[in-house]
């Protein structure tokens, strides 16, 4: 019986520990970075903002929202959300 | 032999019609300016019937504008939106009531700015310069958040300078900005037909009426509270970027005008 509670809690703990792993690599891999950059045409002067979703499935997605962005698509986009600092390298 | 005279006569007053023509004298600046994007453009300044006008070219920036691009930074994609208007400036003093109008892309709108001439205090470096065949002394002032120097040729009297420098003591050679920011250069002096300036101004007067009028504090609330002009760019993007509140704070002008009268101590 102690065995079969032990194999029990082993499985338990390697099945949570599985899912943490898998949902911090999904986050890693999903997160969709894109900086919009304003510029004055009189001056040239320069205003950035980096933007972040972490709702993107893909390469391909994140394109798409980027794709969406440059054609004005901004419906297509509400997943985007500012970020308070700049976008890591 | 009469018919050949009055041939003759008309071919001579074609020729002196032709030749004393009005003619405006227009000073061409080279405009260079590196507040993000470097750019150049044309400046021309010329003075007809107690207007002084000064008006550039459209921006031309040294490096092809490219809507996607990869920030150099950070390595992740790029979109950039580029603000109404081609980036031509336009200021007009209106000699008359001692004010000046002028253009300002802000946002998706392209604004015409009124307000009284603000009269700079230039003073003398003691320096002297021969700066493109032109002898110059040297004078500084402070305009507006920014430091500026200007080599000027007092033998040649012209009060005026490209953009809003003015009272100055002769016709500015040559205009920087302390950080080498903002830089304007006389290229030429040439004469102009009137015909062709009053067309020009016949024209950019059709221009300037048909922009939505504001005055210098109600131009500076809306570049402030837009951000520059880039929270109007950026509107259609995510509700949660338009409710963040922590960015309006730590906004800081960009563009030539920093600070102004009304905000100094």
């Amino acid at each position: 019986m102690k065995n079969l509670l032990f194999v029990l809690s082993c499985v338990l703990f390697l099945n949570s520990t599985e899912i943490i792993e898998s949902s911090s690599n999904n986050l890693d891999y999903n997160t969709c970075w894109v900086t919009l950059v304003f510029v004055d045409p009189d001056t040239g002067d320069e205003r950035r903002e980096y933007y972040y979703s972490n709702s993107r499935v893909s390469d391909a997605d994140c394109a798409q929202g980027m794709q969406d962005m440059l054609n004005g698509n901004f419906m297509m986009t509400s997943d985007f959300r500012k970020s308070p600092v700049i976008a890591p390298m | 032999m009469k018919m050949k005279n009055i041939f003759f006569y008309l071919i001579i007053s074609i020729f002196s019609l032709g030749f004393s023509q009005d003619k405006v004298v227009t000073y061409e600046y080279e405009v260079n300016y590196n507040l993000g994007r470097p750019l150049y453009k044309t400046g021309y300044l010329l003075s007809l019937d107690d207007n002084v006008r000064y008006n550039t070219t459209k921006t031309i920036f040294l490096k092809d504008f490219k809507k996607y691009d990869i920030d150099s930074e950070t390595g992740n994609p790029q979109i950039s939106f580029l603000g109404a208007g081609n980036g031509s400036e336009n200021v007009v003093y209106l000699g008359i009531n001692d004010s000046i109008i002028s253009t300002k892309s802000l946002g998706r709108e392209v604004l015409l700015i009124k307000e009284k001439i603000p009269i700079q205090i230039w003073e003398l470096t003691g320096i002297k310069k021969l700066i493109n065949g032109y002898q110059c002394v040297e004078l500084k002032t402070q305009f507006r958040g920014r430091k500026y120097k200007a080599y000027v040729d007092l033998s040649i009297p012209f009060r005026y300078g490209p953009w809003k420098f003015n009272s100055l003591p002769g016709l500015a050679i040559k205009i920087i900005e302390e950080e080498n920011k903002l830089i304007w250069t006389l290229k030429a002096v040439s004469k102009r037909d009137l015909d062709v300036v009053e067309d020009f101004i016949f024209k950019q007067n059709d221009y300037l009426s048909s922009l939505r009028e504001v005055s210098l504090k109600e131009y500076v609330e809306l570049y402030d509270n837009t951000k520059g002009g880039s929270d109007v760019l950026f509107s259609k993007l995510p509700r949660e970027y338009k409710k963040d509140k922590s960015s309006t704070s730590q906004f800081k002008r960009g563009g030539f005008e920093l600070k102004y009268e009304w905000e100094e101590n």
